[in-house]
């Protein structure tokens, strides 16, 4: 028996400290691009680890650049507009396929799933040009309306309302309540977690994105913040404190959702996981 | 009559609930699938729209070394993520492993490799690119400088022996969280009395994990596989921002090649073949997963 124990602790050793090395391969990169912004330079040999007396002197030049204020608005207004439209879309959508029979639903539910199949970067190219031809490229319109269509937002809804009871529907609708009244009233709050999912990966997703509005726009006065950042340091500057503050700022209002609502990032990723 | 007439005001609602979300749907989504296939029969370089039948694909499939590098590349791609799963399911048997007591711990650890997942590409590829530009990397890796696949001085993105493997481990390393997370799911799901049944019985852990754990955990291990090729075959955005393609194209994907052409040479219909090839590719895996899991379930 004491021998068993003994090779339990080594094996609880042995994972321990690979578990404690896979997690400094995660830390190390995100601590020493902030050590950069605070004006560490890793760029002079032998590279310094540590900030020489904290300078935030990489914030301020990236507050200060002409453009960052409006990057962040439109930023902020893209992954905001685009989600609150992909979820009033989506949860009307799902509820119409959980609630009514009708020719036809099987088809239409079909399609979406269908459309699900097919990778949606190589779907851009097509847009790309129709948008051209419609002269919306460049525009809020185009940047705004198309990611509204999101096929994995009906998807996570449609399973999600098929568990509420149609009990309470019923019973709403004989009291003469109509269909808008009973999705926003009843079957909504009683979807509420999958609908704090769907809300937290839109807006991510969202504002991370930067494929599409790189094909969308033309103008930097457009662009949202991970567009600019992302054009400024792919172009040569030396500035490395002034771009490593900028991804920091792109990262931050993600990883704050993401602290905000682990769980919910979790289980996003077993009804997506299983369909992503 | 009146139930006649109920009938028919629910089937109205209902469409009318449907069609915001379809009209959006069909516009931007499937329209442009069929719109891609068509644009893919045309020239439609310099404002030139001329229809040229089959000649794109003919010019894709018999002249384009580049498209077919880039298919080199998704192998090498898809490999590298496989091993990644291997990776991440390795860590899940740790994480959720009887021999670590702490629970804080296992719940720390899912947090902070899950976070670069939540993260754009654009903010980690600058992230490892300027990191790799450092002199970070000579300075870690200078006492290993005869055992390394890529010169020390200049970033290893920029060296085409070792572009695809670096950037290859970087996709690795971010998506290992997500990974992890999904297999512990699967883990989770294996019923409690039947491990606890095998101890009693007196089973060693590797027994344990041989017939238990891994046939229990075959039909997810299965599905994620064929999930990450399928995402293999889409890959971008890593490669537009740390690589765009390069160098010598040693990093493009197909994917990368469409846009490349659609963008930067401003040869649309050639794009649109090589996006339609890459849609064709992927809905024939799709549907070879669809076959898995019926098989499964």
């Amino acid at each position: 028996m004491r021998e068993y124990s003994k090779r339990n602790q080594m094996v609880e050793m042995v994972f321990f400290t690979l578990i404690i090395l896979i997690s400094f391969s995660y830390i190390f990169p995100f601590y020493m691009i902030s050590a950069l912004a605070l004006g560490a330079n890793a760029y002079k040999n032998p590279p310094e680890f540590l900030p020489q007396g904290f300078r935030v002197s990489g914030f301020i030049k990236i507050i200060n650049h002409p453009d960052f204020l409006r990057w962040v608005g439109n930023s902020f207004l893209y992954a905001t507009l685009i989600t609150v439209g992909a979820l009033i879309l989506s949860s009307i959508f799902a509820y119409a396929i959980t609630r009514y029979n009708f020719p036809g639903k099987e088809v239409i539910f079909w399609l979406v799933l269908l459309g699900m199949m097919v990778p949606g970067i190589v779907i851009y190219i097509p847009i790309y040009y129709q948008l051209a031809k419609l002269g919306l490229i460049n525009t809020y319109i185009g940047i705004i309306v198309p990611p509204m269509a999101s096929a994995y937002s009906a998807f996570l809804l449609k399973q999600s309302f098929e568990s509420v009871p149609k009990d309470y529907d019923e019973a709403a609708s004989i009291d003469g309540a109509g269909a808008l009244t009973i999705l926003f009233r009843i079957v909504l709050p009683i979807a509420k977690p999958a609908i704090i999912t769907a809300t937290l990966f839109n807006w991510v997703m969202n504002w991370n994105n930067f494929v599409w509005p790189l094909l969308v726009l033309t103008t930097s006065d457009k662009y949202p913040l991970v567009l600019g950042v992302l054009y400024m340091g792919l172009s040569y500057t030396i500035e490395y404190d002034m771009i490593a503050a900028g991804i920091l700022i792109c990262m931050l209002p993600s990883v704050i959702l993401y602290l905000v609502g682990i769980d919910y990032f979790m289980k996003g990723v077993v009804v997506g996981g299983l369909k992503k | 009559m009146m139930a006649q007439s109920l009938k028919s005001r629910r089937m109205l609602d209902a469409y009318l609930l449907v069609i915001p979300f379809l009209f959006l749907y069909i516009v931007f989504w499937l329209f442009p699938i069929i719109h891609g296939i068509w644009l893919s029969f045309f020239d439609l370089s310099l404002g030139r729209e001329t229809f040229i039948g089959l000649e794109n694909y003919l010019r894709v499939l018999f002249t384009d070394s580049i498209f077919f590098m880039s298919l080199k590349n998704v192998l090498i791609y898809a490999g590298m993520f496989t091993l990644g799963l291997v990776v991440s399911l390795l860590l899940a048997l740790m994480i959720s492993s009887s021999y670590l007591k702490s629970n804080r711990m296992k719940v720390l650890v899912q947090a902070i490799i899950f976070l670069p997942w939540v993260v754009s590409w654009a903010s980690l590829g600058l992230m490892w690119t300027w990191l790799l530009r450092s002199s970070l990397v000579d300075y870690l890796l200078g006492p290993f400088s005869n055992y390394l696949p890529f010169r020390l001085g200049v970033s290893p993105l920029s060296q085409t022996s070792a572009a695809i493997w670096i950037l290859s481990s970087i996709v690795v390393w971010r998506n290992l969280g997500y990974n992890t997370v999904l297999f512990l799911v699967g883990l989770k799901a294996i019923p409690k009395e039947i491990i606890e049944a095998s101890m009693i019985d007196g089973a060693s852990s590797w027994i344990r994990f041989r017939r238990i754990t891994l046939p229990l955990m075959k039909p997810m291990i299965v599905f994620v596989t064929i999930t990450t090729i399928i995402g293999t075959f889409q890959i971008y955005d890593p490669i537009r921002v740390m690589t765009d393609g390069g160098p010598a194209f040693t990093t493009t994907s197909p994917v990368h090649w469409a846009f490349k052409n659609v963008v930067d040479f401003g040869k649309i219909g050639y794009g649109s073949a090589v996006g339609t090839i890459i849609v064709a590719i992927v809905f024939v895996l799709n549907l070879l997963q669809y076959k898995v899991i019926k098989k499964y379930l």
